[in-house]
């Protein structure tokens, strides 16, 4: 199955891509979606299902939500000149290079950082104790906290959302807002 | 893997660079968020402890969602105010 997980980076890379630089909005939403499904495909082939599943979902009601985004607000065309790319071109460089830094400072171990041999095995023989109720009690078992501020998180961010995004409140000739 | 990690996390920062509209920034986010969980999963998969990687990508999935509903609260607060939605315009929240 090393083919599939090949072919899901490859879809990957392509989608991630597009997304990154096309111009017009609605190719970026659907190439992100192409390419969270990629993800997703590696994530099977890695033999994490309930990982796959979730980012499948969360793909697809992202570019759901991102689709209503730019019918409401109206969708706008990128049109930089190509001398702007430099800086975009060099930041994402930038960043691939401190990361591979990073990967390469580990001593002789960080060689498996650019190998295929322990992912192939993987996919080939996927391990066990990966499954979703054992994912499910290690969750609520040993990070219970991490859950718990995890959830709080979101929840003050829909409180958040809603603060934010309210119409002003208009002051009458009384004083009082209406 | 980690290498191919890296590349969708610059592609996603090379995004975030390149787009002036907040949706064309918050897709290249999604991008990098996405470079960060197979960065994770695949590190947890070499490292053998593929069950906690694939938890903590699970827990970085939720916080990108919680990151694109803040972003899209954001960009209808700048579309109320000022009837587009650019990143120049992400200046102040108040009128």
């Amino acid at each position: 199955m090393i083919w599939a997980l090949i072919a899901s980076a490859t879809l990957t890379l392509i989608s991630a891509a597009v997304a990154s630089f096309s111009s017009a909005e609605r190719r970026s939403i659907t190439a992100l979606w192409f390419a969270s499904i990629g993800v997703g495909g590696i994530y099977l082939s890695l033999g994490a299902e309930m990982l796959a599943i979730v980012q499948w979902i969360v793909a697809t009601l992202s570019a759901v939500a991102f689709h209503f985004f730019a019918s409401l607000f109206g969708e706008e065309r990128e049109s930089r000149p190509r001398s702007q790319l430099l800086v975009p071109v060099l930041g994402g460089a930038s960043l691939l290079a401190i990361l591979l830094i990073g990967a390469l400072s580990g001593g002789p171990e960080s060689i498996s950082a650019f190998s295929l041999g322990p992912i192939a095995e993987s996919v080939a023989n996927p391990p066990s104790g990966q499954r979703a109720v054992d994912l499910g009690y290690r969750l609520i078992g040993d990070h219970l906290v991490s859950l718990e501020i995890l959830g709080l998180c979101l929840f003050i961010s829909i409180l958040g959302a809603g603060v934010i995004s309210r119409p002003d409140a208009v002051e009458t000739p009384e004083g009082g807002p209406s | 893997m980690m290498v191919f990690a890296a590349v969708i996390g610059a592609l996603g920062l090379a995004g975030v660079l390149y787009k002036r509209s907040v949706l064309g920034v918050l897709i290249g986010a999604q991008v990098l968020f996405m470079g960060a969980t197979i960065a994770l999963v695949v590190g947890g998969v070499q490292a053998g402890a593929g069950a906690q990687a694939h938890l903590f990508a699970l827990l970085t999935v939720c916080v990108c969602v919680s990151q694109g509903l803040a972003a899209y609260s954001v960009a209808a607060r700048v579309f109320y105010l000022k009837g587009r939605i650019r990143m120049d315009d992400l200046r102040t929240l108040r009128r």
